[in-house]
């Protein structure tokens, strides 16, 4: 009942509730993405096994983010949470060059997924930016295979991809306003 | 045809599986490689070694290839790589030269900083890496020195030669060591508590620090012995009303 109501005074005030999601393979920095939005600080992270769950408020946009652990066999259980998905962020370790081709995969893998039709915006958050070997965002696109249309599953979607840092905070909150301004449109 | 295909890779998984599991039971794998922790979980990739969960935690900052061996799908070439390494044949490499006892103590489980420090300190700076011919190498230049130590002694031909050779050990042995690096650190260790002893000066700057803190500790004696701060003089009322209102850490702080 309580909830109901908090629910209730958050859609006077204002405030969107939205369910987001949080994917990516392992150790791309998901969980500490999560707790920099949650906490705005570095905390040191274990190999998510199962889930981690914050609601987070960000410029009247209230979020509940889903963050989920990302080994390989993890990953089947994921279409558990797409449905009633409004948006999807997706986590990829700049850093990590051979994984690349599998993030791929991963990815368009989710947004082929019929429960994931009503999610229609997706960002893309490059992660660990801040590392010397890190690709950056442009040769990124290509790797994603983003930049043709061809049998694209994004491409039908809204999506915005954007290189970040975790430990540092940049670019976190810059891909947040895209979202805000993405789920507002809608 | 497919799924003939996917039955054969289940089985193949499978039988990777057991091999891991018998790798993990094997004596020097029951612990976790980096800490005290025992029946670590994870794999390493980069050093094919077993670790408990929190070491698997910081292994990922340092940019660490980490896999659950349950929950992770393994190729054979990294299953044939574990079986090769494991956490005995690592730690003879980057524990080469490790001093029980001397060096960073091996951490005990529960502080994530301690284990960052070892983790780094044993890998990223690598300090006790050694291969076995980077050890062959240390002792002859020990046994080396040794002679030419011996030799110098010979030269002096003082008296009680035996004795006064090993109180000399140590000083002479700091200039000879400077162009190694790895014993050279060691002999930056040896003169650090003697520098120590030789910066005097500081001892009464602190006590006058401290005697300072200990006036302005005095200074709020308007305190009553239940310890919170009275009201200043001047705006008794209001000061009191105010705090009341306000929480009484901030009234506390006004007062330092």
């Amino acid at each position: 009942m309580g909830q109901i109501i908090a629910r209730l005074a958050n859609i006077l005030n204002g405030l969107q509730e939205k369910r987001l999601l949080l994917l990516g393979l392992d150790a791309a920095g998901k969980t500490s993405l999560l707790y920099r939005l949650h906490l705005n600080e570095v905390v040191t992270t274990i190999p998510t096994i199962g889930f981690n769950v914050e609601r987070v408020e960000y410029n009247r946009m209230m979020m509940t983010i889903w963050d989920i652990g990302g080994q390989t066999k993890l990953r089947p259980l994921w279409h558990h949470y797409f449905i009633n998905t409004d948006a999807l962020i997706f986590v990829v370790d700049s850093n990590d060059h051979e994984r690349i081709e599998e993030a791929r995969d991963e990815l368009f893998h989710i947004l082929q997924d019929p429960n994931m039709d009503g999610c229609q915006t997706v960002l893309i958050l490059l992660n660990k930016q801040d590392l010397p070997g890190a690709i950056s965002p442009s040769a990124m696109r290509s790797k994603l295979g983003l930049d043709g249309a061809g049998r694209n599953p994004l491409m039908k979607r809204n999506w915005y991809m954007q290189g970040c840092c975790a430990v540092t905070g940049e670019g976190v909150y810059d891909g947040l306003d895209w979202l805000r301004g993405a789920l507002n449109k809608k | 045809m497919s799924s003939a295909a996917s039955k054969k890779a289940d089985r193949l998984e499978r039988k990777l599986q057991v091999q891991l599991r018998a790798c993990q039971k094997e004596p020097g794998n029951k612990r976790c490689a980096d800490c005290t922790e025992r029946l670590p979980q994870w794999i390493i990739s980069d050093f094919n070694t077993f670790v408990c969960t929190a070491c698997s935690g910081i292994h990922r900052e340092f940019s660490h290839r980490v896999k659950s061996i349950s929950l992770a799908t393994f190729s054979e070439e990294e299953v044939a790589a574990v079986k090769a390494g494991g956490n005995e044949t690592s730690n003879k490499l980057y524990m080469a030269r490790y001093r029980p006892g001397h060096d960073l103590p091996e951490p005990e489980g529960g502080r994530a900083a301690k284990h960052r420090e070892f983790i780094r300190t044993k890998y990223v700076d690598k300090r006790w890496y050694g291969t076995p011919e980077d050890l062959a190498n240390d002792r002859q230049r020990e046994a080396e020195r040794e002679e030419s130590r011996a030799k110098r002694d010979a030269e002096r031909g003082s008296s009680s030669s035996g004795n006064s050779s090993s109180k000399r050990q140590q000083p002479r042995a700091a200039p000879a060591a400077r162009p190694r690096k790895a014993s050279g650190d060691r002999g930056l260790r040896k003169v650090e508590p003697a520098a120590a002893a030789v910066k005097a000066p500081p001892v009464p700057a602190k006590q006058e620090g401290r005697q300072e803190t200990c006036r302005r500790r005095r200074l709020p004696c308007r305190r009553r012995p239940g310890g919170r701060p009275l009201p200043r003089p001047q705006v008794v009322g209001r000061r009191r009303d105010s705090r009341v209102n306000s929480s009484s850490s901030s009234s506390r702080v006004s007062h330092r």
